[in-house]
């Protein structure tokens, strides 16, 4: 149990930390206001993905 | 991500859910994803899925792509079920379904389904039914979610309301499992079951509460009595002795609990009405 929550937590501050590197170059996702970015997304007919926990300074 | 994102537009929401997006642990980091029209396709914590693909031989990148289309390629939006609830005038297997979307979505939004349950009754064949699976929804995210004080409260009052007016519907007395689960960070079960029981009684001089009102007393003796085993079992000062001593109503042993007890955030609602209970037990007692 415990080398299964350290492996998800590994997990998911690698995945953290990929997306503050990314933060660094133009970003392919938008931060907070996530209720007028899913409008705007349906409005364009574009499905979407949120990331709740996620910003640019945790990562 | 940069590929991903030409197909999805994402947004990293900080700690700010989507509406009707209601989430049972927020403490972690979660998935969702929405399809063209703007509805839950799926939802889960992130790294605990993570783990369960990168088992499978994907990457990290890799997994997290597989876990978005997996959402894409499951049947229905949360939404669909809902709008087919209603079209199947709230029959069985559509309720079911809704049901079984809840927990493939790890109950983000169950709260959402709830209300749109209770606002749906209008709408449907048995009203008083899709009420009692409104007011099931809403118990059992309560009971999953982080603790709540004011959901708990809300959800017991909504409880006993609905038995006592509709205490003839064949649901009705499945609702006193989630009465009695919403009443264990409850100060003395057994005087509250006393007291719904009576405001039952008062609501009609047919009997016709007679039955509810011996499931629920017997229920919340058994409650006490394995709350007073486990206590019996229990030494030194903890916060499951101090939830079992509030359990039984014992007001003296609550007040010397808290006493030595420092609250924390979300068991200090819960402690505040403990005291304030207690001490008006203690005081009537003398």
């Amino acid at each position: 149990m415990f080398y299964l929550s350290r492996a998800i937590l590994g997990i998911t501050t690698f995945f953290a930390l990929s997306i503050a590197s990314l933060a660094t170059q133009d970003k392919p996702y938008q931060e907070g206001d996530v209720d007028a970015f899913l409008t705007t997304a349906r409005s364009n007919g574009r499905p979407s993905i949120v990331l709740f926990n996620f910003d640019e300074k945790s990562g | 991500m940069r590929k991903l994102s030409k197909r999805f537009d994402i947004c990293l929401s900080g700690n700010k859910a989507p509406e009707n997006c209601d989430i049972r642990y927020r403490q972690f980091y979660w998935l969702m994803v929405f399809d063209e029209a703007g509805e839950l396709r799926g939802a889960c914590k992130l790294g605990e899925q993570l783990s369960v693909v990168i088992k499978q031989g994907f990457d990290v990148p890799n997994g997290f792509v597989e876990l978005v289309e997996q959402s894409m390629r499951s049947k229905s939006s949360v939404q669909e079920l809902q709008r087919n609830y209603i079209k199947s005038g709230g029959s069985l297997a559509s309720y079911e379904t809704l049901c079984a979307k809840v927990q493939e979505v790890h109950g983000v939004g169950q709260m959402a389904v709830s209300t749109f349950l209770e606002e749906s009754r209008s709408k449907v064949e048995d009203p008083v039914l899709t009420g009692a699976r409104s007011l099931w929804m809403e118990a059992d995210a309560c009971s999953h979610q982080v603790i709540n004080h004011a959901a708990f409260s809300r959800v017991r009052n909504r409880l006993v309301e609905f038995i006592g007016e509709h205490p003839k519907h064949p649901f009705t007395r499945r609702l006193l499992e989630p009465l009695v689960d919403s009443l264990k960070y409850s100060f003395d079960v057994e005087a509250k079951c006393r007291a719904y029981v009576d405001a039952w009684a008062d609501r009609s001089d047919s009997g016709i509460h007679d039955e509810l009102i011996a499931a629920l007393s017997k229920r919340s003796s058994a409650w006490c009595e394995i709350a007073l085993k486990e206590l019996g079992e229990l030494e030194g000062h903890s916060y499951q002795r101090l939830r079992l001593l509030a359990q039984i109503g014992d007001a003296d042993g609550v007040l010397k609990a808290l006493e030595a007890t420092k609250s924390f955030g979300v068991m200090r609602p819960f402690h505040e009405e403990w005291r304030r209970e207690a001490k008006a037990k203690a005081t009537g007692n003398k």
